[in-house]
C-alpha cells in the first residue's frame, strides 16, 4: 500500500509509524506527513514526546557535554579517523534505541557507552586539527514554498552564507 | 555535575566520530543546531558557535547567541530524519544526492501542522544553510542546517 502518497494519516496510522520515524526510517514523503500529523494532534505528539523523552535519556547527557567541546572544531567540518571504536559506537546506538524501553538497560547501555567513548577521546582528543579557515556555504535554492507571512532570502558574502529568514509579523499571535 | 563533564564530553564526541565514519562509508552526516538570538542585557556569544561568529555579525543585529541544542545523524541518500527544534518544531531532512560537491536535499521547518519552510537546496558539501526567525522565548530561533559526505 501506497502508505508514502497519502496526503493524511489517521492517528492509528501514525501510532504505528513513530518508532521508525524517530529513528529516521521512513521514506522523506511519509516523514514529512507523520511530523506534519504530529505537530497538530495532541495525542499523537504526547506519544511521540514519551517516546522522545526515553532517547533523551541519552540525549541530554550528551547535550549537557557539548559545552565542554570546543564546536568550533566541529563545525564545519570534522576530520576524524578511528574506525574501531566508531563502529562499537555504531552498534551500541542501536542497541541503546532498541532496548531503550528499560530504565535498567539504558542505564547498563549508558555506562557501556561511556567505556567505549572513553577510548574515543583518549585516542582522538590531541588529533582533532582546527577546521579550515576557508569557508563556503554556497547554497542553491530550487524551491521554497512557506505557510508562515513572509520569507526573506539574506546572503553574507565572505563566506557566502544564506539565510531563509521566516517572518511571523501579521500573524496576531 | 563538573566531575561528569569530562566522560559525557567523551560520549559526544564518540557519536560525532561515528557519524564521520558512517559518512565516508556512503551516507551523509547532517548537523542541525538550534541557536537562540536574543537582544538586549548582555552582549553575549556561546564559545561553542566561535566557528559561525563572522557569519553572524555580519548577517543579524542581535546581542547574544546561544545553542541551545545540537544533534548530528547520519542519514543514507534518499532516507528522511526528522529533527527535534525547540518550541515543539520539526525539521524534516531528506537528502537526495550529491553532484558537482553539493548537497541537494529536502528541507522542511514544521511547526503547529503547517510548514514554515518547505525547501529544495543544493548546499555545498561541508557547507551550512541557515533558517531563522520563528519567536522561540524572548528572543528569536536560527536553525543551523551543515552536511558533510566525508
Ligand atoms: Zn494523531
Amino acid at each position: 500500500m501506497a502508505i508514502a502518497a497519502r496526503a493524511g494519516m489517521t492517528c492509528r496510522e501514525v501510532e504505528k509509524l513513530l518508532d521508525l520515524f524517530l529513528d529516521g526510517e521512513l521514506e522523506a514523503r511519509t516523514m514529512r506527513t507523520v511530523a506534519l500529523h504530529v505537530t497538530r494532534c495532541e495525542p499523537c505528539e504526547a506519544l511521540l514526546q514519551g517516546l522522545e523523552r526515553l532517547q533523551d535519556v541519552v540525549g541530554d547527557t550528551i547535550g549537557d557535554a557539548v559545552a565542554e567541546v570546543d564546536f568550533a572544531r566541529f563545525w564545519p567540518s570534522i576530520a576524524a579517523e578511528v574506525d574501531g571504536v566508531q563502529r562499537s559506537w555504531r552498534g551500541l546506538g542501536g542497541r541503546v534505541r532498541a532496548l531503550a524501553r528499560t530504565p535498567l538497560v539504558i542505564a547498563a547501555a549508558m555506562a557501556a557507552a561511556l567505556v567505549v567513548s572513553a577510548i574515543a577521546l583518549w585516542r582522538e582528543m590531541p588529533a582533532i586539527p582546527p577546521p579550515p579557515t576557508v569557508v563556503n556555504n554556497q547554497v542553491r535554492i530550487d524551491t521554497l514554498t512557506s505557510d508562515a507571512p513572509a520569507v526573506a532570502l539574506l546572503s553574507e558574502s565572505a563566506t557566502n552564507t544564506t539565510v531563509i529568514w521566516i517572518s511571523e509579523e501579521g500573524r496576531g499571535r | 555535575m563538573r566531575a561528569a563533564a569530562r566522560p559525557l564530553a567523551a560520549v559526544f564526541l564518540g557519536a560525532l566520530l561515528a557519524a564521520a565514519s558512517a559518512a565516508r562509508a556512503g551516507g551523509v552526516a547532517v548537523t542541525v543546531g538550534s541557536v537562540l538570538a536574543t537582544d538586549g542585557g548582555q552582549p553575549e556569544f556561546d564559545p561553542r558557535l566561535v566557528a559561525m561568529k563572522p557569519q553572524f555579525d555580519s548577517l543579524f543585529r542581535y546581542s547574544s547567541y546561544r545553542l541551545m541544542k545540537q544533534e548530528r545523524r547520519v542519514l543514507d541518500w534518499g532516507q528522511g530524519a526528522s529533527f527535534d527544534i525547540p518550541g515543539g518544531r520539526y525539521l524534516v531532512i531528506a537528502p537526495k544526492e550529491l553532484r558537482d560537491s553539493k548537497v541537494s536535499m529536502q528541507v522542511m521547518l514544521l511547526e503547529g501542522g503547517r510548514p514554515l519552510v518547505d525547501t529544495s537546496v543544493a548546499l555545498r558539501d561541508h557547507g551550512v544553510l541557515l533558517v531563522g526567525g520563528p519567536k522561540q522565548l524572548e528572543g528569536v530561533l536560527i536553525v543551523a542546517i551543515g552536511a558533510d559526505t566525508e
